[in-house]
């Protein structure tokens, strides 16, 4: 025991004392947060788009104002339609909405023809969507406000209800997913450099000559990190609350057992990698091919698990980043829902124990 | 230098077909196999209509049916079902009658992307029934339309976005990873020394440093655009020798960016570190992930001095829009100024360490 | 005496090499066993298998009784070891260090301080106890890695290679320190590639290609070669060339330069004929003197390697001329308050080999640095080859040839490609750089590993390598940085051998080294302690300054200590004043 208390207090003064390892630690991720939850806004505000008016009519310069007046959209008038291409592709505006010059007859046609054009540049499809959304959607509440005739006021509804994020800010679905990317990057990035530092510096040599056993050595390794991402979690998660304004549903014991049982897996992955590479280098390589980009790309945070192929959805199976993503956005967005927390932390717990086991076979008191 | 290590080339090249085949299939923002939950207290025909129609579209995984509320609410709290219908008992007799017939539709806001999407789909369909519905009525008057065109993508693949994307992200790693480790791992392996006791001025060695980093990642973008060409069957609208020529400026920034880490960095542990804590804020805020139009004021400022900003705009417009050189070099001098400005400092970094 | 370890037929291979072949061998307790050999040896083989960290292909190692196959955790917890690179924690400091260790071993080290303080007394490291392992000098991390494997009073303490980048005054500190516990009854392994070090333990192991030549006392070894090593004095002419032609002689097995004064070891069974005749032809006299283990070392390896350096042979003769090629004017280097170099002035001129020698720390390398621009010169001036450092340090870089202790290669390319990326790099012309690269490629006989990776080349071909870099452009002044650290004598003296030769072609050379005998090579050699400069004079007139009725017959490695014991104490005496 009081080995690895020593080896704890060493490990803990060398994080204090690095200050790359501080960098990621502390630096970064308010940083991602940060960047998380305000650049990476898939609300649209804001989109330039333009106005060409081909008619003088009454009826088209005011369709035009409801045009400029539509939140979300900066309307800028087009004098021609043989700009619309050239600012297209220069991204200057993302929609153009053509009101053709028998835009009146049109209207008054009353067999559902088209009456004004949009043209949407759908390079990037997502922007394209939602803004010829806007732009329709604008338009149909104008016809409507002119009281046309022929529109029923009957017909199917769709009434839409976001459960758990009714205003639909992807803040909230983004913030849970970035604390598990900070976490990521202590848990397994940091936890592979360090224990490998160690091995290419020679010092690893020394341990093993001492009377401390495999199991000290691993667990006194890995209780400085544990802490580490414990308080990573309690400051990432309080600063979502309280500076971004994700709400927390569920309660704060939950959200710190997963955040505390997630980083069993996370920090056995991290130590699996340093035993097998034992280079810094390729450590590091290792980490973010099999830890980061994971984190990032299949953990369902930024794009839908479901959709995936099915290989993919295979491999997001035993990536522990995933069950923390989903128990995440639970106790944030939803509450306590233990059915939940149940399934993800016995998968967490269970790939936990294979990356230590597999671990165990590998870390021996020898070199060769 | 790197080209001569096994282990390194395995890397520079390995790495960006993993990338390539992780992202292009891994980001996609279309929504599949989505799970649908159904509560009908209606016995009518109009509803067992929609569920039938739901139940078919392609973007349908599994229909589960739920007697109560409870049942369906718990699976929406578990997350099995994506998004969930109900009926109210009198839905059909309302939608014979021309009545409003409504629909909740419950989605789970953990998920408020691909939700949002199903939605849309979900919505087309009972539209289309809507005015299958009100066709037959021959009193009916159909309302004007607005005509949307996508152009540059009139399928609004995602793919055709985002795998584009991906030569400039690859051949960005590889570049700034190849300037992030150069001179750190000269310094850890005391070589740094050998080189600086040699005619060789600071300049001439970030020069060497840079060429085949220059080379390499130009080489590895190259290689990727075959790759994503014919192996993603993208159209390419523009001219491919302006987006190569694009290239060589945003590489070159790129480099600058990790010599500028390097030349502080003292061993290639910091180096790879510093090249991470660099790399996160230049995917997030380059419009890759989300429209850099979204962001605040003040980080779209930022943003002006992120190079793959300027090259995604590039990429798209050379792929999908045939963007003309004029308009193409719009976005490449802000790359070159990028480069130099970054590659004076490593100079003035690495003098200042001479000390 | 007990027997502490015993081997019993090991065997240890790594894929194709056979590190170990059927060792067997006894280490006693209560005594200082040296293990020696040239190198990959298998030196570090053994004391890895001796502390457990290896399994034996076969036979069996045992520790104080214990197996270390199966009772590996016993052996830890009665042996010290410090490996060669010895695993300090460089961000934690001087006490952290040890705390951690003493934890490690079971030590409560709050209840009993005293052992603690003994080995902070006995190390003198108490008053750094609070700075960081990183920022000590390579003797004082030796020392606190000898305080960290003494953690718990071993039984058997295990040191590989604990001198390598020393400085003799702390070596000596170390031998002393390992001689205490010597007495106290502790079996110490000293596994080492000096030999004087060998000479000073009571037996020694050597291996050479993994199998043990000879295990016993050292003495009886060099008693072998009674009556066969010879000291040529008062050579009139040039000692270098002496000493080139001796090794050409038929009957000599070994000779080395000593000061003013070449020694020379004769083949078995020869007569001293040839070499008195020789002798005379330089008008020197010829005296028996005693054997040293080195001597019997070499003759046991079937004797050094040649005299003559094809390397040598090949370069251009530089023109004499009656330039200083280096020339220092009250040099001066400050880092903040710290005085690391303070106003050193000395010339250096043509064909001179200069040492510069000085404890770790004292402003060596700090001199060494600033004169091959790699660091600013704060004060003073610094010439080479005439030109101003730090007007023309373009030009000078292109006079000038820098050998650094790590050999600096890129493992990541062939040899080839780094004799291609040297030559490239001091600009050659292309026919210039085919030529030149083919002819190191034939002195240094590097044909056979051109496509290999020089981190998996043999020492001895690193270390041609990387001279051959450091000449690819016929520089007129070499630098050599501790070019010999932890090298076995036979590498040692094919290297000297070609700076011999470079110098007859007219070559200056500087070195900086810590291995006295290294310093015997050297027409002159500079003293720094304590940033300035102490003294400055031949190898023999420093001898001479310290000789005196206790010590008539000092060595270098005397006169290095005590010449900075002098000026430590009048430093101290005069601070104390003020």
């Amino acid at each position: 025991m009081r080995r690895m208390l020593a080896m704890t207090k060493k490990e803990s003064l060398q994080v204090l004392r690095d200050p790359a390892a501080l960098l990621i630690a502390f630096v970064l991720p308010p940083i991602l947060l940060f960047l998380f939850g305000f650049a990476m806004s898939l609300d649209v505000d804001d989109v330039e788009v333009g106005i060409v008016l081909e008619s003088d009519s009454r009826q088209a310069q005011s369709l035009a104002a409801a045009f400029a007046a539509t939140p979300f959209l900066q309307a800028h008038p087009v004098r021609h339609r043989r700009e619309v291409e050239r600012l297209l592709v220069t991204g200057d505006l993302k929609a153009v909405a053509v009101i053709p010059a028998d835009f009146d007859s049109l209207l008054l046609a009353g067999d559902g023809r088209a009456a004004i054009q949009i043209i949407a540049d759908a390079s990037n499809p997502n922007t394209a969507n939602f803004t010829a959304g806007y732009l329709r959607g604008a338009f149909t509440r104008w016809l409507l406000a002119q009281q046309t005739p022929g529109r029923a006021e009957a017909g199917i509804s769709l009434q839409q209800r976001f459960w758990f994020n009714p205003a639909l800010e992807s803040r909230h679905m983004l913030l849970p997913g970035s604390i598990a990317i900070v976490m990521t990057l202590i848990g397994t990035l940091l936890t592979a450099l360090v224990v490998s530092r160690e091995w290419e510096r020679g010092t690893m040599e020394a341990l093993l000559a001492t009377p401390a056993r495999v199991e000290e050595i691993i667990i006194s390794k890995l209780l400085p990190y544990f802490m580490l991402g414990t308080m990573a979690a309690i400051g990432c998660s309080f600063l979502s609350v309280q500076v971004m304004g994700l709400p927390l549903r569920g309660s704060f014991p939950a959200l710190l057992l997963i955040s505390m049982v997630y980083l069993f897996p996370a920090l056995g992955q991290g130590l699996l990698i340093s035993t097998v590479a034992r280079n810094q280098l390729v450590a590091s390589q290792m980490a973010v091919f099999s830890g980061f980009l994971p984190a990032l790309l299949l953990s369902g945070f930024l794009y839908d698990i479901n959709s995936m192929p099915w290989v993919l959805q295979q491999l997001t199976r035993i990536l522990p980043a995933r069950y923390y993503v989903s128990s995440l956005q639970t106790v944030f967005l939803a509450g306590d829902i233990w059915h939940v927390y149940v399934r993800d932390l016995v998968a967490m717990l269970i790939l936990g124990l294979t990356f230590f086991g597999i671990t165990r076979l590998k870390f021996t008191k020898r070199l060769d | 230098m790197f080209w001569r290590d096994p282990k390194s080339r395995g890397m520079l090249l390995g790495v960006p077909f993993i990338q390539i085949v992780l992202f292009s299939h891994a980001a996609t923002m279309d929504v599949k196999n989505v799970d649908v939950g159904i509560i009908n207290q209606d016995s009518g025909r109009w509803s067992a209509e929609l569920i039938q129609r739901v139940s078919s579209a392609r973007f349908v995984g599994e229909v589960l049916h739920y007697e109560n509320p409870e049942d369906f609410s718990i699976a929406v709290e578990n997350g099995d079902i994506l998004l969930g219908l109900q009926f109210p008992a009198d839905f059909s007799r309302r939608v014979i009658l021309g009545e409003t017939a409504d629909v909740q539709v419950v989605i789970d806001g953990r998920k408020a992307n691909s939700g949002q999407v199903a939605f849309s789909y979900v919505s087309a369909i009972a539209g289309g029934l809507d005015m299958e519905i009100m066709s037959s009525n021959e009193h009916y008057v159909r309302p004007a339309q607005a005509e949307v065109r996508y152009w540059f993508n009139p399928n609004l693949e995602f793919r055709w976005f985002m795998v584009p994307t991906l030569i400039p992200i690859v051949s960005m790693m590889t570049a700034l990873l190849m300037g992030a480790l150069s001179i750190a791992r000269e310094r850890e392996l005391g070589t740094f020394d050998q080189l600086l006791v040699s005619p060789s001025t600071p300049l001439e060695i970030l020069v060497s440093k840079t060429l085949p980093a220059l080379l390499g990642a130009g080489f590895v973008g190259c290689l990727c655009l075959p790759l994503t060409i014919f192996g993603f069957d993208l159209p390419v609208y523009g001219e491919l020798w302006i987006l190569v020529l694009a290239l060589l400026p945003f590489i070159f920034s790129v480099v600058g960016v990790g010599l500028v880490i390097s030349s502080l960095a003292n061993t290639q542990q910091q180096a790879i570190l510093g090249l991470f804590f660099m790399m996160m804020p230049i995917m997030l805020t380059s419009g890759f992930s989300t429209p850099v139009e979204n962001m605040p004021e003040f980080l779209q400022f930022m943003a002006g001095a992120n190079p793959l900003k300027y090259m995604l705009v590039v990429v798209h417009g050379t792929f999908l829009k045939s963007m003309s050189a004029v308009e193409v070099w719009d976005n490449v001098w802000p790359l070159l100024v990028i480069g130099g400005v970054t590659f004076t400092t490593a100079v003035v970094f690495v003098q200042r360490r001479l000390q | 005496m007990d027997t502490a370890v015993d081997i019993q037929g090991l065997n240890k291979s790594f894929g194709e090499t056979r590190a170990l072949e059927d060792v067997t061998a006894q280490i006693m307790t209560g005594q200082l066993t040296g293990i020696v050999g040239p190198d990959g040896a298998g030196k570090t083989t053994l004391m890895r298998s001796l502390a457990g960290l290896y399994v034996p292909d076969s036979g069996a190692v045992s520790v104080c009784g214990y197996d270390t196959l199966s009772q590996a955790d016993d052996i830890h917890g009665i042996t010290g070891y410090m490996p060669q690179r010895f695993g300090l924690y460089e961000d934690l400091t001087v006490i952290e260090n040890m705390r951690l260790y003493a934890d490690l071993r079971g030590l409560d080290t709050r209840s009993d301080s005293t052992l603690f303080d003994q080995l902070l007394t006995f190390t003198a490291l108490a008053p750094f106890t609070g700075r960081l392992a990183g920022a000590l000098s390579g003797g004082m991390k030796q020392k606190l890695g000898l305080a960290c494997a003494l953690m718990a009073r071993p039984k058997v303490l295990l040191l590989d290679e604990p001198s390598v980048g020393v400085d003799p005054v702390s070596r000596q500190d170390l031998w002393e320190m390992v001689q205490a516990l010597v007495d106290d009854g502790m079996a110490v392994v000293w596994c080492t590639a000096y030999l004087d070090e060998a000479e000073r333990c009571q037996d020694v192991l050597l291996l050479d290609h993994g199998q043990i030549l000879y295990h016993g006392a050292p003495g009886d070894l060099t008693e072998r070669l009674n009556g066969r090593s010879y000291l040529m004095q008062n050579i009139i002419g040039n000692r270098r060339s002496a000493l080139t032609e001796a090794l050409q002689l038929a009957d000599v097995c070994d000779g080395v330069i000593q000061g003013a004064s070449v020694r020379l070891v004769l083949k078995e069974d020869c007569d001293d004929t040839p070499i008195n005749a020789f002798a005379r032809s330089y008008q020197a006299t010829l005296v028996h003197t005693a054997p040293r283990f080195e001597d019997a070392f070499i003759d046991l390896l079937g004797g050094g390697p040649g005299g003559l350096s094809a390397l040598a042979e090949r370069m251009d003769v530089i023109p004499e001329s009656e330039e200083t090629m280096v020339r220092c004017v009250e040099l001066t280097k400050k880092f903040g308050d710290f005085t690391a170099t303070d106003r050193i002035s000395f010339d250096v001129h043509q064909g001179e080999i200069f040492g510069l020698l000085g404890p770790n720390g004292a402003g060596k390398s700090t001199t060494f640095k600033m004169l091959c621009g790699l660091l600013k010169i704060s004060s003073g001036a610094a010439e080479v080859v005439g030109l101003d450092i730090r007007r023309s340090p373009s030009d000078v870089k292109f006079q000038l040839g820098y050998m650094a202790q790590k050999f600096s290669l890129y493992g990541t390319l062939s040899v080839g490609q780094n004799l291609d990326f040297f030559a490239g790099v001091y600009g050659l012309s292309r026919a210039q750089r085919h030529q030149r690269i083919a002819e190191m490629i034939e002195v240094f006989e590097l044909a056979p590993i051109l496509e290999r990776s020089p981190d998996d080349i043999p020492l001895g071909f690193k270390q041609r390598l990387a001279l051959a870099c450091a000449l690819m452009h016929r520089p007129k002044v070499l630098f050599l940085d501790e070019p010999t650290s932890g090298v076995d004598p036979i590498t040692r003296r094919e290297f000297w051998t070609h700076i011999t030769g470079l110098v007859a072609r007219g070559v200056t050379v500087m070195v900086t080294t810590h291995f006295m005998e290294e310093a015997e090579y050297c027409d002159r050699v500079a003293l720094v302690n304590r940033s300035q400069l102490i003294a400055l004079d031949t190898p023999d007139n420093l001898k001479a300054l310290v000789t005196d009725a206790d010590h008539p017959e000092p060595t270098m490695e005397d006169a290095f200590i005590r010449l900075v014991e002098q000026q430590n104490r009048l430093m101290d005496a005069r601070e104390a004043a003020a």
